[in-house]
């Protein structure tokens, strides 16, 4: 018995649809399969490490600060303001101050160059004319630093697009990997120590593969990070009787 | 026909553009990676095809204007018992900075006014009074000053990416504080330098590069209010001032 020619089977399955624009679906049914296999895959680690029980009350406010001390890297400013909404936002109902009231109610002492560095470093600057008093009326009990970003690590492929009168299109499959790695560091204004850390490190891989239209599917790493912080910090100042260790 | 070859090894930040939808296209970055050859345009197609050339094209080279305009805080520092004169000379008040990075762009700071909003809080906070002057006092005009402070801004230095490896816009600066005693007599002539860096975005960083400024100066007030008084040459002054006022004070 004879077999199909693809004409006939594009025919056959899409009647009217002439062979190349058949191969061309068929190729793009493939990349977009492949894609949808090998995107949105974004691993997790995430570590806690308590130094000391927490726990907040009524009226008692989180700051998130960014450690600015370093030349290669700084948490974006998306990163926490997206941590600080999911902490103030839904049923979570934690208090948080705003990042740059704090600061500026404290210039000079939370600038990049004069932040304390440790929370043993704390008690002195507490010491210094006004500034207990200030944190007093800022409200805040916990200090939050985050330290990290969100950085490409790998990339890949090929993605090429043209445009002429008579129309235009792209061909081609890009991917690259990102890393959103991200440290917080809780400070205790009231006992003037660290209560512990937080880690998250989110990886995945996006893909953009085109045929014609480019279909990119993005692994995103920063908001799963966002997201997992945000758990991680609600329990860990808000189940303040938590194990220590 | 117009070939745009978007990703050759491929590029994140055109993907990312792609996955956000084309009303945030950043159309100056685009302008810069694409070959352009516009052929003969045809009816219709042919000059939308041109209008898109000439859209992509426009931002290839650009002049960004950074106009520091930012309120800063009072510094939260014990202030030292002293009358001062503080002198803001006209170079500080206009001061501007241009400088072109080849085959980029154009950039012109003002910070001149930037510069009076950070000191006059910085100054405040640091002596008991403060009298702002309008200009350097001859003879005993300031006798019943203790001292004379005038700043000047007399470097500034920039940075913006150029390749997708760094993320940061840097600004550098330098303003050098002239301490006189009230008959025009040097106490101390301290430089004071400030840093700051910001998160750039797109390739004319205009708010990042405000930014930066912004951190860098508060970084340089920081520096004065806290370490004005430990300087040398002005803590030796401050030495023999209180010295000086010990002497009356017993022979009173």
């Amino acid at each position: 018995m004879p077999r199909p020619s693809s004409t006939q089977e594009a025919d056959r399955h899409f009647p009217g649809v002439s062979m190349v624009h058949y191969r061309m679906l068929l190729a793009l049914t493939f990349i977009v399969g492949a894609a949808l296999l090998s995107s949105g895959c974004v691993t997790a680690e995430i570590e806690q490490v308590r130094h000391s029980s927490t726990g907040i009350e009524r009226g008692e406010r989180i700051v998130i600060l960014a450690r600015q001390h370093h030349n290669s890297h700084e948490a974006e400013n998306g990163f926490m303001q997206c941590v600080g909404n999911a902490l103030q936002s839904g049923g979570r109902g934690l208090e948080m101050a705003s990042r740059e009231d704090f600061i500026n109610g404290l210039y000079p002492w939370f600038e990049p160059a004069t932040a304390p560095l440790t929370a043993e470093e704390l008690p002195a600057l507490l010491a210094r004319p006004g500034v207990a008093e200030q944190l007093t009326l800022t409200g805040v009990r916990y200090v939050v630093w985050m330290d990290g970003s969100t950085d490409r690590v790998d990339g890949g492929g090929s993605l090429a697009c043209a445009i002429s009168p008579a129309g235009g299109g792209c061909f081609g499959l890009g991917w690259w990997e990102t890393d959103s790695k991200y440290e917080a560091a809780i400070w205790d204004l009231k006992t003037f120590d660290q209560a512990g850390v937080i880690s998250t490190d989110y990886t995945g891989r996006s893909v953009v593969p085109a045929v014609v239209i480019p279909i990119p599917f993005i692994a995103r790493t920063q908001a799963n990070a966002c997201r997992g912080m945000a758990d991680q910090l609600h329990e860990f100042l808000v189940v303040g009787d938590a194990p220590i260790g | 026909m117009l070939s745009l070859r978007l990703i050759e090894a491929f590029d994140y930040d055109a993907a990312e553009v792609l996955a956000q939808g084309v009303r945030r296209v950043d159309v100056t970055q685009l302008a810069c990676q694409c070959g352009a050859d516009a052929g003969s345009p045809r009816g219709r197609s042919g000059k939308a095809a041109m209008l898109i050339v000439l859209v992509l094209t426009a931002g290839c080279s650009s002049t960004g204007l950074v106009d520091v305009d930012s309120s800063f805080p009072a510094p939260l520092v014990e202030s030292l018992p002293l009358r001062a004169g503080v002198f803001f000379p006209e170079e500080l008040r206009a001061f501007t900075h241009s400088e072109t990075i080849p085959q980029h762009s154009q950039w012109q700071f003002e910070l001149g006014k930037a510069s009076v909003e950070l000191f006059n809080p910085v100054f405040s906070a640091l002596f008991d009074q403060v009298i702002v002057l309008e200009q350097l006092p001859a003879g005993d005009q300031a006798a019943n000053l203790d001292l004379i402070v005038a700043p000047q801004l007399e470097r500034f230095e920039f940075d913006i990416p150029r390749n997708r490896d760094i993320k940061f816009v840097e600004v550098w600066l330098q303003y050098r504080l002239y301490v006189y005693t009230p008959d025009g007599t040097p106490i101390a002539e301290w430089p004071v330098t400030g840093y700051g860096k910001s998160q750039a975005s797109g390739s004319m960083p205009r708010d990042s590069l405000h930014d930066a400024t912004v951190r860098a100066m508060r970084e340089a007030g920081a520096t004065i209010s806290i370490r004005f008084a430990s300087q040398p040459d002005v803590r030796d002054w401050l030495q023999e001032k209180s010295n000086a006022k010990t002497i009356v004070n017993a022979g009173s």
